[in-house]
């Protein structure tokens, strides 16, 4: 095959130029490829492109459906959390730390509005995202402000977010840590996944004190219209941080704390905190809302 | 799981289940209210025997855990001392099982109250608190179950009951409390605690307890506890049982062995520290009807049933009912205390194996004297003026049967008249 060294090529002879196809870049070459209907050198409609980055651009029409979409319209309906480049490779010792990919799924989320999907997996996340916003009352990070975030599994046996266990100090049993802290959003929704706060078994008690690292595995506080459903925990060990009433650090010592929330909804939760799904097995009616 | 702060409300709470909650509540909730709670199963743990940390009945640890659904109290009010009133809560079909320490309880200080509860449907089986209700109004419990409510003595000796009001008004009680089994705890892990403690079996201590509550209905099927089925108020050192009424519609089976029973049903504490009123109705104790004697002197002096001192002076009255006599008796005046106060009583008498002699009596004496027939209407349609002595003090149209006499007279208001 001889090499053809033209911007353009046209593919087809027919006097019918839609039944023709250009493979072309541009005059001014950036790395891009374009398939397109049509004649070289006349108005053509792209069918299917390559970026510089390798992205292919290109239409498609879901079965049974009537419109073609770019893919990459198509893919960005739902935000997946492997798009950001979250691993679900948690094996109960080991695995990827997901705690950037989940920050940056979730801003993403924010700025865009649109639903986030985490498929099958098991995420280690062993740093919730966000900024410290009072390190005297607690050491959480949180995000502020956030919008609608809106956010599902794959379902509670195959989705799993995994906090970090962490010694809070020497001598001290480990603790479960936070997976996400939010704050001042306009809504939150969870559903058909499992918030593991990392244990398999029961640790010796641990009481409250001082201690501005005490952390539910998700807190969501001062957001209208908050909701749950299909949600296991699993795992948890914490304590209270009898320090700061006021900061709702006593409900730290849970896995989930939702405080000074409005319009909340909560459906289909199992909450096993520490004995994960052994010691209490059942089956959860479920229920459509 | 912790559903709270100052402003939390509107929050629907469903098909849940919640278990491991170590030494914490499986549900924490608290906030301005308008909550709904239903469909949940809950369970905790308690464990009979030490392990290595230590006794069982004294701390959570790896093989006891697990409080109940707490609104109100250990993560609100010491939490935030500003914690508004709590309004518009209904918890509906909700298990409660083998929880340490309280099941379901609603808490609230005496200045910001919980209003408007409704609780429906619920089943608490082996733990040491069943409902724990304190500054409650507006209250509604229909179908509820608790079993196997045990004193666990070591955490505090209040506990051991099934259902509690403490400070609240307006409260309609329908449910079934049942303690009778036991529990041994022993230590068989001797390294932990020093000495070996000897093993201690734990009781059911009080169905129902009720202590400054006001406005009171309860309907009650009581079975087998062994300190007192129903008490109000009696342990609280509080001189104020507080103004109101109290209905108590109860069925209740002794429970007689292995432990002593010590009081069945105990009302007031004193002739100076008593329920304003009280009304009893279709109350049995092992089959019986509970009101028997009419005078209600055996208050005090049957064991099983105390009821101290209920006032009865106009306009306050206590009508008894009892089903097996016939009797109806109405009493005017203070029984316990002065004895001056007199009774009336409307009593049938069943006919006999041949329907002859059915008639309804009317009878009346002063409190300290047996009743005195003065009427008597028979079954076969006559009347019957019972023959006495002249009233004394008559008023115009009285009518008597004169004894000395044999005439049937009447008052004109100045002179006795025979009609006949």
């Amino acid at each position: 095959m001889s090499l053809i060294k033209s911007n353009a090529v046209q593919i087809g002879q027919s006097p019918t130029a839609t039944q023709n196809f250009t493979l072309a870049v541009p005059s001014s070459p950036d790395g891009t490829i374009k398939l397109a209907r049509g004649n070289a050198g006349a108005t053509t409609q792209d069918v299917i492109s390559v970026d510089a980055s390798g992205n292919i651009n290109g239409l498609v029409k879901s079965t049974g459906s009537t419109t073609a979409r770019s893919l990459a319209n198509r893919f960005a309906d739902v935000v997946n959390v492997k798009d950001f480049g979250a691993v679900g490779d948690w094996n109960g010792t080991t695995g990827t730390d997901n705690s950037i990919a989940w920050a940056n799924f979730l801003a993403f989320l924010n700025t865009s509005g649109k639903i986030g999907f985490i498929p099958e997996g098991k995420y280690y996340i062993p740093t919730a995202p966000g900024t410290v916003v009072n390190p005297v009352t607690s050491s959480i990070p949180q995000l502020t402000n956030y919008g609608n975030i809106v956010i599902y599994g794959e379902g509670e046996k195959l989705t799993t977010l995994v906090a970090k266990k962490e010694i809070i100090s020497p001598g001290i049993n480990p603790a479960s840590r936070a997976i996400l802290k939010i704050v001042s959003c306009e809504s939150f929704s969870l559903s058909d996944i499992t918030l593991d706060g990392g244990f398999t078994s029961n640790p010796a008690t641990l009481s409250g004190w001082a201690d501005k690292d005490a952390a539910a595995l998700l807190e969501v506080r001062n957001c209208d219209n908050v909701k749950f459903n299909n949600v296991t925990t699993k795992g948890f060990y914490g304590h209270r941080d009898n320090s700061d009433n006021n900061n709702g650090n006593f409900g730290r010592s849970g896995p989930i704390l939702i405080a000074n929330c409005t319009n909340g909804i909560a459906s289909n939760l199992r909450i096993n905190t520490l004995l994960g799904e052994k010691e209490y097995s059942f089956s959860i009616v479920r229920t459509s809302q | 799981m912790n559903i709270f702060g100052p402003t939390t409300e509107k929050i629907n709470l469903s098909n849940s289940s919640f278990t491991g909650a170590w030494s914490g509540s499986v549900l924490n909730m608290g906030g301005t209210g308008s909550f709904n709670i239903s469909n949940l199963i809950a369970k905790g743990n308690i464990s009979t025997v030490n392990d290595t940390t230590g006794d069982p009945r004294t701390s959570s640890g790896t093989t006891t855990w697990g409080k109940g659904i707490d609104l109100g109290a250990e993560h609100q009010e010491d939490a935030f001392t500003s914690h508004p009133e709590l309004k518009y809560v209904n918890i509906n079909n909700v298990i409660l099982l083998d929880m340490f320490s309280y099941s379901l309880r609603i808490i609230k200080q005496d200045s910001t109250p919980a209003k408007h509860i409704i609780i429906n449907n619920i089943c608490i089986d082996n733990s040491f608190e069943g409902i724990n209700l304190q500054n409650n109004q507006d209250v509604n419990i229909t179908n509820a179950s608790c079993t196997k409510i045990l004193q666990y003595v070591s955490i505090s000796a209040s506990n051991g009951f099934a259902y509690k009001f403490s400070k609240c008004k307006y409260v309609r009680f329908d449910g079934y409390c049942a303690g009778g089994e036991t529990t041994t705890y022993s230590y068989p892990n001797t390294t932990v605690i020093t000495p070996v403690p000897t093993p201690v079996t734990v009781y059911s201590r009080f169905g129902i307890s009720i202590d400054k509550c006001e406005n009171l209905f309860v309907k009650a099927t009581i079975k087998d506890f062994r300190q007192c089925h129903l008490i109000y108020d009696v342990d609280v050192a509080d001189d104020n049982l507080y103004d109101g009424s109290f209905e108590i519609s109860a069925i209740a089976d002794i429970y007689t062995s292995p432990v002593t029973f010590t009081d069945f049903y105990i009302f007031g504490r004193s002739a100076t520290q008593r329920l304003e009123t009280l009304q009893i109705f279709n109350s049995l104790y092992n089959n019986l009807p509970l009101i028997q004697n009419p005078l209600l002197s055996y208050f005090a002096a049957n064991s099983l049933f105390q009821a101290q001192n209920i006032p009865l002076g106009n306009p306050n009255s206590v009508l008894v009912q009892d089903e097996n006599l016939g009797k109806i008796t109405f009493y005017n005046g203070d029984v316990s205390s002065s004895q001056s106060g007199v009774r009336s009583s409307i009593e049938s008498n069943a006919a006999d194996s041949v329907g002859r002699g059915a008639y309804i009596s009317f009878k009346t004496s002063s409190i300290a004297n047996p009743l005195t027939e003065s009427f008597r209407l028979n079954s076969t349609g006559s009347v019957r003026y019972i023959p006495m002595t002249t009233p004394a003090s008559p008023s115009a149209g009285d009518v008597f049967y004169n004894s000395a006499t044999n005439k049937l007279q009447c008052y004109n208001g100045t002179i006795w008249n025979d009609l006949f």
